[in-house]
């Protein structure tokens, strides 16, 4: 689209628009109405449906409004005309004769284009008498959505949505003529993960959801704007809620966060919510068990053994874990009730977010990338609209990717190429990337580093063929990345959890900015996969970081505070988790307070360390494993029963809202924090514990965290709030970063990789029916070298024994992992595979042994 | 004073006269339920859901669970819950039925209009008027209640005169129309 | 599974077009002559992974063409075009005869394998409505007695007929 602007006139109104943009969107602009059912703003215009045909003067015959361009001077008469009005008006009875005007039954009814229109344009009544044509209906595509062919109008939209968005080309039209429909590969359900947005935009009743199927009408819903929490994006969405339940989650269009799409576990894992299993009164251990009690009780209880312990041992023998899966709000106040009400700075959360690492700056950003690199990150799974905006880059822009992970990824498919590596190994090939770049691209990348000669010395050593052996990666893959990058205009690193894990925080980022040094106008930005966890560490949920990452150990931050919150804070260093876990089993520890995570539940040893906590308060949606060990059990509010902000991956603050009540006695987080606090306190500083609802803790936050001055929730509105990006200071040296030799122990040979699925077991996905389904049973992926070695077959059962347990899985024999690695997902298998998984070490070795 | 002795004694024999002449006209009330009650053929009593009686849909219910009737309803009376039929066990023909279908008669003003709005002419305004119960909650009438028929002990007056019809209670007449 | 010189002639055949996607139906006539005269799944599925083209696309093109099968077919298949000219001229007579004779409805095969009896578009030859296409031969200008000709001298096996 060029820059010109032209001048056509529509139904006699002048109206400016660019030049070659079409008819339809010309109108559109001009606020004139042509009615459509098979273009849609984000999808390419087909011109199938007849429905918008205008009168365009000078050319013959009708025209469709949605594929034709404009041209300067250009006559169109839209409503004026009495031929295309008449046109349009035989087009609606046209579609209709074969429709089956099953209304009252169809979950479109209400909202549905088709019904709009024959009411608006329609001609009232059919002459078509005969018997409609029959196709199947009640047609399930998949476990999610179910498709009615005799309702479909064949626009075409479910196809090219899959196509020009998920490029997943699993529908299409089958038959022809009077016969065509919609349909799947032949018995293969749609496995895309984009499917439900088929449904939004389907323009009738065709393509409907499993899980909303006949829960509601859409008029009786009362809609609330809120977020996803279910990983780091934050989608904007809709809560449909009838009679205290939530019936089903639709898209909000936010175009700096999700468009107007949102991935099928936003959509339609909402099942948690309602689910029976919900915990609706505080639970206290009397005699061994955890029975019902009020909150009253309760909190009496746990100010009363807090206060005790307070007295006894000392405020650093208390700690708490706060969560990078609830509320700023709630995080906020775990903190200030632990720092000023207990004076520790014990408070942390797990999967904090490395240090060193930056947020995204923007997400729609990601599709004028010309390379994005994936660092021990897989979008699909961890963050799916990331993977969404990734795939625009590559469809509209031939963006490459490249890979990063130890085994191949779905983003893989794009030709990578893929670097698979070792755990461990991250140094390593970042080293090899930089000296291969440094080979490829010759004088210009050199000219970027300040200390290129001397350094040349040391990155002697790392040459693609020497890096071989040492992470795994094929000295031709490194060559051709390298070769990708030198030429790359704007490559942005995409850095996941995975990749710090082995080497380290510090030592991975260096590797990492030596790379980026190197390169044109290079971003990195952390994919965080969880639904707040920028929110957590930005809320002080550290112990070395009070709100705003501001360091506890700087006296003048904590004199400031300290006047604000009106108590002296504690200048003793607080315990992070991997201190807090040493602590528990020591016995150092009297009383935690787990909020939103289960620890026990990711590895064998922080359930172990926990039951040595004589005084544990958790407080959680469901009966947790870590809920199970506690003493004090707190029912809190869900994401769509509390109100309160999040933190996207891209710093983004966003609102949720309360859409209906919590189930039985549960509680927001702000509310028990605050109450608990209220009943510690002295009277006279009551006062400071005074919040009322979670926008008056909102008012703190916004004092306390300086960038946020001045933000309230009527600022951030429906869309939220996105931060300036932060400043990140250019380096102009590269800093010598040494990789690990690769580790050994004939015991255990092979490196546990874990990683996420789209769908899994965790606590809040198993309370979803029918995602269930989609859950593959427990398997392990080895490499066909693992394989001869151990004597292992494709599809043998097997053990996977760590120094920690050992565990049954299914083997997949693939090359699509690195040699001397297995793969095993996360929240699959029942015990889980946290049960190998020793906790603070980075790495988990494992080996394997046929079942008998 | 004696002026106003006569005039109130005049107005008070008055009345009583007014009262004896009732005393020999015949009477508007009846026995209920020993005697049957006249009403209009248009009169809306209480609800009834309705079962097909004949063709290939005999004995399913009507009720497609649209909610058609809920929407409709100026006072939201009526909570509509659909289901979805099930291979084999079909509650009513097509794929969607009424798993929870309530009203509350102590809100609705029997107007008509749940049955104007339905499309399978399951919910009718049937002619039983007798709604008085002990409680509240009773007062909430479940699909079950809904479904079972309940006739007045009435004579139905037909729009043309002359074919007068009594109903008992318990005897289940033939929906109109 | 194709066979290697399937595959072969499949990947020559793709040459030939600027575009190898053009080749599909020529690929697919190939795979299909390779399954026994049908295109089950896993055909489809082979021709699409050989072309590099997402298999539910092969499919759609698949089950437009009249003459690809997506069930099992018979030996011999009947095509009757049932479009405008040969309608007229009977050739929904044709059709209904067809099927009392084989004792099939349309799209079903004889018990014995033999038969077909497909509905087909336009075979393009409405000049001598009515017209019947048996495998790769087109009958023409036919009655119901010229068919059971045909028919006989087919279950006979003296071949075609003229």
């Amino acid at each position: 689209m060029s820059d010109q602007t032209v001048c056509v006139i529509i139904d006699g109104q002048e109206v400016r628009c660019p030049a070659g943009c079409t008819v339809y969107e010309a109108a559109t602009t001009a606020g004139i109405h042509i009615p459509t059912f098979c273009h849609h703003p984000k999808l390419v215009p087909v011109g199938a449906c007849r429905q918008c045909l205008v009168e365009v003067e000078g050319m013959r015959g009708l025209q469709t409004a949605c594929t034709t361009p404009v041209r300067d001077n250009m006559v169109v008469k839209v409503h004026t005309s009495p031929a295309a009005v008449k046109a349009r008006k035989a087009n609606i009875e046209f579609l209709l004769t074969n429709h089956p005007l099953d209304c009252p039954v169809c979950d479109k009814g209400g909202e549905c284009p088709l019904q709009n229109q024959a009411m608006q344009d329609g001609p009232g009544q059919s002459r078509y008498v005969e018997e409609k044509r029959h196709k199947n209906k009640r047609y399930p595509l998949s476990e999610l959505i179910v498709l009615d062919q005799e309702r479909c109008v064949l626009c075409w939209r479910c196809i090219r949505f899959l196509d020009e968005w998920a490029d997943d080309h699993e529908l299409d039209l089958f038959g022809r003529g009077a016969d065509t429909r919609i349909d799947t590969f032949p018995g293969r359900p749609l496995r895309s993960k984009w499917q439900g947005n088929t449904i939004d935009i389907c323009p009738v009743g065709a393509l409907t959801s499993r899980i909303f199927r006949f829960e509601a009408r859409v008029w009786e819903l009362t809609n609330t704007a809120s977020v996803c929490p279910l990983c780091g994006v934050g989608c904007n969405i809709v809560l449909g809620v009838k009679n205290q339940k939530v019936r089903r989650i639709t898209p909000r269009e936010n175009m700096e966060v999700n468009d107007t799409w949102i991935c099928d576990k936003g959509r339609f894992a909402h099942g948690f919510v309602d689910h029976p299993d919900r915990l609706k009164t505080p639970l206290i251990r009397r005699n061994g068990k955890l029975e019902p009690a009020t909150w009253e009780e309760a909190l009496d209880l746990i100010a009363a053994r807090l206060n005790a312990i307070l007295q006894e041992d000392g405020p650093q023998a208390m700690a708490a874990l706060g969560s990078n899966q609830v509320t700023n709000e709630a995080n906020y106040l775990l903190q200030r009730f632990m720092r000023v009400v207990l004076g520790t700075n014990n408070v942390d959360h797990i999967g904090r977010i490395p240090t060193g690492a930056t947020p995204l700056t923007s997400l729609p950003g990601l599709e004028h990338r010309d390379v994005i690199v994936l660092l021990g990150c897989d979008p699909s799974t961890e963050a799916p609209l990331v993977e969404l905006w990734i795939k625009k880059a590559v469809l509209r822009h031939g963006a490459r990717v490249l890979v990063a992970n130890p085994h191949q990824i779905e983003l893989c498919r794009y030709g990578g190429p893929w670097l698979g590596y070792r755990p461990g190994g991250e140094v390593a090939l970042l080293n090899g990337l930089v000296r291969a770049v440094l080979d490829v691209g010759a004088k210009d990348q050199a000219a970027r580093a300040a200390n290129i000669e001397e350094s040349r010395s040391w990155l002697k050593a790392y040459t693609p063929e020497r890096v071989e052996p040492l992470c795994g990666t094929p000295a031709a893959a490194l060559r051709q990345a390298a070769e990708v990058l030198v030429q790359a205009r704007r490559p942005l690193f995409l850095v996941g959890p995975a990749w710090t894990k082995g080497s380290g925080e510090q030592r991975a980022f260096d590797a990492l900015a030596n790379l980026t040094l190197l390169l044109n106008d290079a971003e990195t930005g952390f994919v965080a996969g969880d639904a707040n966890a920028w929110g957590a560490l930005q809320m002080g949920v550290a112990p070395h970081w009070y709100p705003g990452q501001q360091p506890c150990q700087d006296p003048e931050i904590r004199n400031r505070l300290s006047s604000f919150w009106g108590t002296k804070l504690s200048p003793v260093p607080g315990l992070d988790w991997d201190g807090m876990l040493p602590a528990c089993a020591q016995g150092k520890l009297k009383g935690m307070w787990i909020i939103g995570s289960d620890p026990a539940h990711r590895s064998q040893t922080a359930g172990e360390a926990l039951k040595r906590i004589p005084f544990l308060v958790v407080q959680d949606l469901f009966m947790t494993e870590t809920a199970t060990l506690a003493q004090v059990v707190l029912p809190t509010a869900s994401f769509a029963e509390t109100e309160g902000t999040l933190t996207n991956l891209t710093g983004r603050l966003q609102m949720i809202r309360p859409a209906k009540r919590p189930p039985g006695q549960a509680r927001p987080d702000w509310w028990i924090i605050t109450e608990l606090a209220r009943r510690m306190v002295e009277s006279k500083r009551q006062k400071s514990w005074d919040f009322a609802s979670a926008a008056s803790v909102f008012q703190e936050i916004a004092k306390v965290i300086p960038g946020y001055r001045g933000l309230s929730y009527t600022t951030l509105g429906e869309a939220g709030w996105q931060p300036a990006p932060a400043q990140v200071k250019a380096r102009r040296h590269l800093v010598r970063v040494e990789a690990d030799p690769p580790s050994a122990d004939p015991n255990y040979p092979l490196e546990l990789v874990t990683g996420r699925l789209l769908y899994d077991r965790g606590t809040l996905l198993r309370r979803a029916s029918r995602i269930q389904n989609l859950v593959p049973s427990p398997y392990v992926i080895i490499h066909p070298d693992t394989a001869n070695q151990f004597g292992i077959a494709h599809g043998d059962p097997v053990w996977l024994i760590s120094s920690q347990g050992q565990l049954p899985f299914t083997v997949l024999v693939s090359d699509e992992i690195v040699a001397g690695t297995v793969f095993v997902p996360w929240n699959v298998s029942d015990p889980p595979v946290g049960m190998l998984v020793s906790e603070p070490e980075g790495l988990t070795r494992v080996r394997l042994a046929k079942q008998e | 004073m004696v002026r106003d002795a006569i005039v109130g004694f005049w107005h008070i024999l008055r009345a009583m006269g007014m009262t004896l002449k009732y005393f020999f006209t015949k009477p508007v009330t009846v026995q209920y339920p020993e005697q049957p009650v006249r009403l209009y053929p248009r009169f809306r009593g209480r609800h009834e859901l309705r079962r097909y009686e004949e063709g290939p849909y005999q004995g399913l219910e009507r009720c497609i669970g649209c909610a058609l009737c809920a929407a409709y309803c100026p006072t939201q009376c009526i909570y509509v819950q659909a289901g979805e039929n099930q291979d084999g066990v079909q509650r009513s023909p097509g794929e969607r039925y009424a798993e929870i279908y309530e009203i509350n008669l102590l809100r609705c003003m029997f107007c008509g209009y749940c049955e104007e709005a339905c499309p399978t002419g399951a919910i009718v305004l049937r002619r039983q008027f007798a709604l008085a119960d002990y409680s509240r909650d009773r007062l909430i009438y479940t699909q079950d209640r809904l479904l079972t028929p309940s006739e007045p002990h009435a004579i139905i007056l037909d729009d043309r005169a002359g074919s007068e019809q009594e109903r008992r209670p318990g005897v289940s007449g033939k929906p109109k129309g | 599974m194709l066979s290697e010189k399937a595959r072969q002639e499949i990947r020559t055949l793709c040459q030939q077009y600027p575009s190898h996607q053009s080749g599909l139906l020529a690929a697919l006539y190939v795979a299909q002559q390779e399954y026994g005269g049908w295109l089950p799944p896993e055909a489809l599925d082979e021709v699409a992974t050989l072309m590099g083209l997402p298999a539910t696309y092969v499919a759609s093109a698949a089950s437009f063409y009249t003459m690809f099968h997506r069930k099992p077919v018979g030996h011999h298949r009947i095509e009757v075009c049932t479009n405008i000219s040969c309608s007229l001229l009977g050739a929904d007579h044709l059709l209904a005869y067809l099927s009392r004779k084989l004792g099939i409805q349309v799209g079903e095969t004889t018990p014995d394998g033999q038969f077909t009896l497909l509905e087909v578009e336009c075979l393009g030859s409405c000049g001598t409505a009515p017209v019947i296409k048996i495998d790769d031969q087109y009958y023409e200008n036919l009655t119901e007695e010229k068919v059971d000709h045909i028919l006989d001298r087919i279950t006979t096996g003296k071949g075609r007929a003229s």
